[in-house]
């Protein structure tokens, strides 16, 4: 089993904190492409490491469809790389590309993947030579097993919601200054079971523990700030 | 622009065509869609009648098929498509790719709308929604002006159609949302939240960033513009009002600020849906 770090930011400053036997990272974000690194902290990464390098990507924009096409092609040499795609665009593209790395399906994706006949998903998941699922929903697993993918198993978070009005800077996400980078924030609900915590354009549930039958178990660490 | 006007029911349908939409569209509560049944028409028999009127009046029709369906759901949404069909049916506006295949291989006279639920953000998937048969695009919620020029004016062919979003913007991604699945309630994201500043809500986007992406989307080519079904007929004409007034505020070519501004105060002072909406949040 392969245990990967989810990072959030991809500044020099942040990439001298990676431990040495990280074998994966997982870098940009399944729930907002304000969060996608830019190029030339992509570059920096590749060349620090020589693990697996995952990018994680949203629904995209036509513009950042672009950048994602940028991003993919720098990590994609000098070492392995993965995509986590929840955009059917973004699977056309990656299945009309010759040296796409391999594609996994993302937690936004994987929820419509599962309820397709299964026959239908079959197809589809061949079509885009999907090889594996993000998961982070135990009750989507036991949906997901006809295909006999593996899984990757995010924690301590499980993803409740997503917006792309950016809970932050109380505006649409485009023109993003990033001001949620290394911040959390709790927010209770007597209505709603357990606390949300806002991390990014999403909320998510905590309390998820590592999973021995995932392929790969993707850590997110606790935000730096949280405000609660 | 046009207006694409949500109905449930055969009153509502004459009404709004006698009122100038220019196209109608709705749910039969026997067909999975994404209102409750109680949004959508009840019997078969007066969708058909709704969807025969429109079309003698030279309008089009459409039928929601925007909530995955499954097994004998799934043989009853076809088999419903099917008699709609031949009655006049316009388009059927689907969500998610099988059921846009399966009605595709009917071959239906009725063209394929793909549903803002589906979440098309971007050309490739455009392209990919126009092999599987689609000739219309309803742009997702919260997809904005500028972002969403590109489609508008896309190579292929496919007609875009936007929310309008000046009366309604849902504050989280809808399809990509699972706060149901927590809460098992409706609009668990307008909930009250105790946070760190105090009480704390999901925000959204404010009247005047609506009234602004409407002008954008109209400065970006967007034709067609789509009202929400409601539970209030009374409410829905109201929005219906609101929009005709916009749509000639914008043919008038004023500026975005000025629009902005007026179309705020109109957003507060003619829809009576919007400020009970304000009210509650």
């Amino acid at each position: 089993m392969e245990k990967a770090l989810a990072l959030e930011n991809c500044s020099p400053g942040a990439l001298r904190k990676l431990p040495a036997d990280c074998r994966a990272v997982v870098i940009g974000s399944e729930f907002c492409s304000g969060l996608l690194p830019s190029p030339a902290e992509a570059r920096a990464l590749r060349r620090k490491s020589r693990g697996r390098i995952i990018l994680a990507t949203t629904l995209l924009t036509q513009a950042a469809l672009e950048k994602v096409k940028e991003l993919i092609k720098i990590i994609n040499s000098g070492g392995p790389a993965e995509v986590v795609a929840n955009d059917l665009g973004l699977l056309e593209t990656l299945r009309a590309g010759r040296k796409a790395p391999p594609v996994s399906c993302g937690r936004i994706l994987a929820h419509r993947v599962k309820i397709m006949p299964e026959a239908y998903a079959r197809n589809f998941l061949a079509r885009y030579r999907v090889a594996g699922f993000e998961v982070d929903d135990a009750s989507i697993i036991k949906r997901l097993a006809p295909y006999g993918l593996p899984f990757s198993w995010h924690y301590p978070f499980r993803y409740a919601t997503v917006t792309r009005f950016c809970p932050w800077e109380n505006r649409w996400a485009a023109g993003c200054a990033r001001s949620c980078l290394g911040r959390a924030r709790k927010l209770v609900s007597p209505r709603v079971p357990g606390p949300l915590w806002l991390r990014g354009c999403a909320y998510f549930i905590p309390g998820q523990k590592p999973r021995r039958d995932a392929a790969r178990n993707v850590y997110t660490p606790p935000a730096e700030t949280n405000e609660a | 622009m046009k207006t694409v006007v949500g109905v449930k029911t055969y009153d509502e349908a004459a009404t709004m065509l006698r009122l100038g939409a220019d196209e109608l569209y709705g749910g039969l509560a026997a067909v999975p869609n994404h209102r409750l049944p109680a949004q959508s028409f009840q019997t078969m028999d007066e969708i058909k009648a709704a969807v025969k009127l429109t079309r003698k009046l030279g309008r089009r029709f459409s039928l929601l098929v925007n909530q995955p369906s499954f097994g004998a759901k799934s043989r009853k949404t076809l088999a419903v498509a099917r008699e709609l069909d031949e009655a006049g049916l316009g388009a059927c506006i689907v969500r998610e790719i099988p059921m846009l295949e399966s009605l595709a291989a009917l071959g239906l006279k009725a063209r394929l709308t793909v549903s803002s639920l589906a979440l098309c953000f971007n050309l490739p998937a455009m392209r990919r929604y126009k092999q599987l048969g689609a000739s219309r695009v309803v742009l997702p919620f919260q997809l904005l002006p500028g972002e969403a020029a590109p489609l508008i004016k896309n190579r292929y062919g496919l007609e875009t159609e936007v929310f309008f979003h000046a009366d309604f913007c849902c504050a989280n991604i809808d399809p990509a949302c699972r706060l149901w699945n927590l809460t098992h309630r409706d609009q668990t994201c307008r909930f009250s939240y105790k946070g760190p500043g105090g009480r704390w809500r999901m925000p959204e986007a404010n009247a005047r960033e609506k009234m602004r992406a409407v002008y954008g989307f109209y400065h970006s080519g967007a034709r067609y513009l789509k009202i929400i079904r409601m539970n209030d007929f009374s409410e829905e004409l109201e929005v219906f009002k609101f929009a005709r007034i916009v749509d000639k505020l914008l043919a008038k070519g004023q500026s975005e600020e000025e629009f902005a501004r007026l179309g705020e105060k109109l957003y507060f002072t003619v829809s009576r849906h919007a400020r009970s909406a304000w009210k509650k949040r």
